[in-house]
């Protein structure tokens, strides 16, 4: 027994895509952090999904193509949004991460992890934040979305190469705001300052 | 890969090592860099946590009001079918559940080419790949008898993979079939027990062509590679030519028991 594709566009859109509504509600809240917005951005992205639904070519994936679309709205939206941390502050995060590798006091990440003492809730928040949206869009659909390299390619329509650097940097700017965010619970609960 | 770029730290080739993107030339490169530099290991063991982190959070579900809403948006020809679509609830797991129940209607050849092709989409990742085949995979041999699987195995496979039998932890043979994993064709069976399914699988391979992992386990000889996605815990180990791996849900560690329980050295030849 064979599923025979329906004629009619709009039983094919339901078909094809609406499955994936749970899917892109996922990456969408990921990439926005925020409910409504979460919701606003998927909806966005199914009415473009149907307007364009004559250019997707039946037997691809669907999820890929939504996830082009979604990710297209987030980084138009996001870039009239976002106040983007200068430059010179990420460099100097970054710099500060790299004398932290190179210290000798190190604790095991998986320990302080293991320990709940990570960050939690509002740290990832934050540390999300204020990720440019480029670098949080690779980490959201290659790490948590697990798509390759080529598939979150396709979805931010740039080269493979500029996914691997994403990536690159993306992480270790996360592992940078993450350890900051760590320090700062004891001065939140009124100890003195460093 | 050319020295001179090893010579300042390759965060871009660490970052593919973790994805299990390099080759085991450049893998070999990257992991004798590794063992020579603090810095770059302790970059590694922050990127493995972080990871961890975001992949142990939990994503809030789109309410019933807003998926209304969103589906209200939609024009009424999409949203009178999408309703019963949608509401489906979870997704993209349900939409291959359902395609799986059409295919094994079909012939059981055609079932398992079905499922060859279905996983053969989702390229990448080996893990994610057998965490998809523990969530989907329907048996092309359903059957309690290892000997009747063996038997399918040896007409199908050009290795020799080890039927684990487990009815003494009151886990019990259901079937298997054959499907790609790593690109590879990969020996997998089927098992119900205390904590739901749990998949055996099987193919030639390389433990260290596997993802990265910060939970390594060690029992003389083997060692174990630990991860969990979503829920579902995956252990690998070298037998021989074979990766073995055990994919499961409900208790981390007792499918980490399982498998060192269960792991064997390949028998060797007898002495002549």
């Amino acid at each position: 027994m064979s599923r025979r594709a329906p004629d009619d566009p709009a039983d094919r859109f339901a078909a094809e895509a609406l499955p994936h509504l749970d899917g892109l509600h996922r990456v969408a809240w990921r990439l926005t952090r925020h409910q409504e917005e979460a919701a606003d951005l998927v909806q966005e992205t199914l009415l473009r999904a149907f307007r364009t639904f004559a250019g997707f070519r039946p037997g691809t994936d669907c999820r890929a193509w939504l996830f082009t679309i979604l990710y297209s709205i987030f980084a138009n939206r996001y870039r009239q949004r976002q106040r983007r941390p200068p430059e010179v502050s990420l460099q100097a995060l970054e710099q500060k991460f790299e004398r932290e590798l190179a210290a000798a006091e190190w604790e095991d990440p998986m320990v302080r992890l293991a320990a709940g003492r990570y960050g939690a809730g509002e740290a990832v928040d934050a540390a999300l934040d204020a990720l440019p949206a480029e670098y949080r869009g690779a980490i959201v659909l290659v790490d948590l979305e697990e798509l390759t390299y080529e598939e979150a390619a396709a979805a931010m329509a740039c080269p493979v190469g500029t996914v691997r650097s994403r990536l690159a940097r993306g992480r270790r700017l996360l592992a940078a705001l993450l350890r900051e965010s760590a320090l700062e619970p004891r001065l939140a609960e009124g100890d003195v300052p460093r | 890969m050319t020295t001179p770029e090893l010579d300042q730290h390759p965060d871009e080739r660490l970052q593919e090592l973790l994805d299990g993107r390099l080759g085991a030339d450049d893998r070999a490169v990257v992991e004798a860099h590794l063992a020579a530099c603090a810095r770059c290991r302790r970059l590694r063991e922050s990127l493995l946590a972080d990871r961890e982190l975001f992949r142990r959070e939990e994503v809030p579900a789109l309410d019933a009001a807003r998926r209304a809403a969103i589906l209200a948006a939609l024009p009424a020809g999409v949203r009178g079918t999408g309703e019963r679509t949608a509401a489906a609830g979870e997704g993209v797991a349900p939409q291959w559940r359902r395609r799986l129940v059409l295919l094994a209607t079909a012939a059981a050849v055609v079932a398992a080419i079905g499922l060859s092709l279905w996983l053969g989409l989702r390229p990448g990742d080996p893990v994610a790949q057998l965490v998809r085949l523990h969530q989907v995979a329907e048996p092309a041999v359903v059957t309690s008898d290892p000997s009747e699987l063996d038997e399918y195995f040896s007409a199908r496979l050009p290795f020799d993979p080890r039927v684990l039998d487990l009815a003494m932890m009151e886990v019990h043979l259901r079937g298997g079939g054959v499907a790609p994993v790593a690109g590879a064709p990969a020996a997998w069976m089927a098992y119900d027990g205390p904590a739901g399914r749990l998949l055996c699988v099987m193919y030639p391979g390389r433990l260290e062509a596997l993802p990265d992992t910060l939970d390594v386990r060690q029992r003389h000889p083997f060692v174990f590679r630990v991860y969990q996605r979503d829920g579902t815990t995956v252990v690998a180990w070298q037998e021989g030519e074979l990766v073995c791996v055990l994919v499961g849900r409900g208790d981390p560690e007792a499918v980490v028991a399982l498998a060192m329980a269960k792991a064997m050295l390949p028998a060797s030849p007898p002495a002549t």
